[in-house]
């Protein structure tokens, strides 16, 4: 069912205009609202949180929490800037938080790879499926990083000026970033009989 | 960072393929690849080796419940708007009591070490029959001037903060005794005992008191139970927590950031549970010195401010989740704080981030 609070998304002034009306009933207190932001932002922070860590749940949990926190602290967010970014933000930093005490705790990361589903009957699908795990399994295996930016870019297709804005880091980190990350990942398909068409 | 032509170049190509160029440049380029078979080719295997890439990153997605995730959100968010409710006293903030209770202590507090004497107008064996003898008082009472101790009020900040800064740094149980039986801490947990005193019943323990009386291991989990107590995705978070935080051996970083949080009773508890002080001092320093919130943020900007002239991204990542876990989210923080505190964790995100950008 369509939230009854949804925004646009076929032009991007006007999806960007109710947004802004999102966040300004949000900040103002309005639950409803809030819920519809996290309609409209939790799937690309859920994507994001899950390349981070490399577990939905985990990554559910994190994005969860950021809408809680996020409500918490709504009175610091500046309507006059764009909410995805700030709550992107808050995210990111409870997933490094909890990356940092998996490692701190000795558990190993998660490949991201999930097992293939009984729905995965048809050819195409038993090729996508393979091929999600073999893409999942190098994106896991690159540093934090590099798997940030690249999940940015190639999942969530991210201008690099939006990407160097989201994590703090100047355009050209982005940049270098995401040349080592396309070159190890491509060696790592490639490892695993992967080849571009 | 030292220039790399060929992430310019792929840069380049890659904002090429989704049309982020401005047009005079993206013009420039396409002339280009009409004539250069090496960057065409370069841009082909680009648009492929993405293409490809974006079906494998699709076939790999879990889809949870959006609904279901509205819903947990927003439950959680009505729990802590009831339970920010009930903590508020006729629309007065959370920390308002916290405050008044700071105010009344430390005017006790005063009113004590000037006279002597509590009530105010009082006698003196009342005073004496109403404050229990301690250790502390053993050692000092009847020798010190007020004026002694009115130096020793005044001095109260700086000695909390050499106290703060021990409790950072990893020890055995012999620094820990040593550490309370030094005069500073002895002046504070008299302080403690005298203004915790006068608090007595009537002064709630404010809500840092409480959060120092957890157990190792618990901090991030008090501090996500504040946020949102008792809600319906609890259970699973429990679970997390606990296949992620084992509590009987919490790590250097981690006990060092949570022993701040206890850092008072974890040091004072062997010398003060004789006399049952301890509590007394723990309320009293967060009801009369700062709100916990200030002092959290206090160790927090020492940690960043340390992690980042040394440029230590390994200190840098544990002060970051310190200010993350432990101090962004608290309502007992003065906006001007958070401001600051936001600023250093910018910066510490950049250190971390750097340090990732290194070969490895």
């Amino acid at each position: 069912m369509k939230p009854p609070l949804a925004c646009s998304t076929e032009d991007p002034d006007r999806a960007a205009a109710d947004e802004a009306r999102l966040v300004r009933s949000a900040l103002a207190g309005e639950t409803r609202a809030w819920g519809a932001l996290v309609d409209l932002h939790g799937p690309a922070l859920h994507r994001t949180c899950l390349r981070l860590l490399g577990d939905p749940d985990d990554a559910e949990d994190v994005v969860q929490e950021a809408f809680v926190r996020a409500w918490v602290r709504r009175a610091d967010f500046d309507p006059a800037r764009p909410f995805h970014p700030w709550i992107h933000r808050i995210a990111r930093n409870l997933a490094l938080n909890r990356l940092r005490r998996r490692r701190l705790w000795g558990l190993l990361p998660l490949s991201g790879v999930r097992e293939p589903t009984a729905a995965e009957r048809t050819e195409r699908e038993a090729e996508d499926a393979e091929l999600g795990r073999a893409v999942a399994a190098c994106l896991a295996a690159l540093p934090l990083p590099l798997r940030e930016c690249f999940a940015l870019r190639h999942e969530e297709e991210l201008a690099y000026a939006a990407i160097a804005g989201m994590l703090g880091v100047p355009i050209g980190t982005v940049m270098s970033r995401l040349s080592r990350a396309r070159a190890r990942m491509r060696e790592c398909l490639e490892s695993k009989g992967v080849t571009s068409p | 960072m030292t220039h790399d032509p060929s992430a310019h170049v792929g840069a380049l190509l890659d904002r090429y393929r989704t049309g982020e160029l401005p047009p005079a440049e993206r013009e420039r380029l396409a002339a280009h690849l009409a004539e250069c078979e090496a960057c065409a080719g370069e841009l082909a295997a680009l648009q492929s080796f993405s293409a490809t890439v974006a079906r494998g990153l699709a076939a790999s997605r879990s889809a949870p419940d959006p609904a279901g995730r509205r819903r947990a959100v927003l439950n959680r968010i009505a729990e802590l708007e009831r339970a920010r409710g009930r903590g508020r006293l006729g629309g007065l903030p959370r920390w308002a009591p916290q405050a008044l209770a700071a105010v009344v202590g430390a005017i006790a507090v005063g009113v004590v070490l000037r006279t002597g004497v509590w009530p105010p107008g009082g006698r003196e064996d009342a005073a004496v029959q109403q404050r229990p003898v301690t250790v502390a008082e053993d050692e000092t009472s009847g020798d010190r001037t007020a004026d002694g101790r009115v130096t020793e009020e005044r001095d109260r900040t700086p000695e909390l903060e050499m106290l703060r800064k021990e409790a950072e740094q990893p020890r055995g149980a012999e620094d820990a005794r040593r550490a309370v039986a030094a005069p500073a801490a002895g002046a504070r947990r008299e302080d403690g005992r005298d203004a915790a005193d006068e608090l007595g019943a009537a002064a709630p323990p404010p809500e840092g008191a409480a959060r120092t009386t957890a157990p190792p291991g618990d901090a991030d989990r008090a501090a996500a139970g504040e946020a949102g107590a008792g809600a319906p995705e609890t259970e699973r978070r429990r679970q997390a927590a606990v296949r992620e935080e084992p509590p009987a051996e919490p790590s250097a970083v981690e006990t060092r950031e949570e022993n701040f949080a206890g850092a008072a009773p974890a040091a004072a508890a062997p010398e003060t549970k004789a006399d049952g002080a301890a509590p007394a001092a723990q309320r009293v320093e967060a009801a009369v010195a700062r709100s916990e919130g200030e002092r959290l943020l206090s160790v927090f900007e020492d940690r960043a401010r340390a992690a980042i002239a040394a440029r230590d991204a390994r200190a840098g990542g544990a002060a970051l989740a310190m200010w993350a876990d432990s101090v962004a989210d608290r309502d007992d923080v003065p906006p001007a704080g958070l401001e600051s505190g936001r600023a250093l964790a910018d910066s510490l995100e950049d250190l971390v981030a750097s340090a990732g950008d290194r070969p490895d």
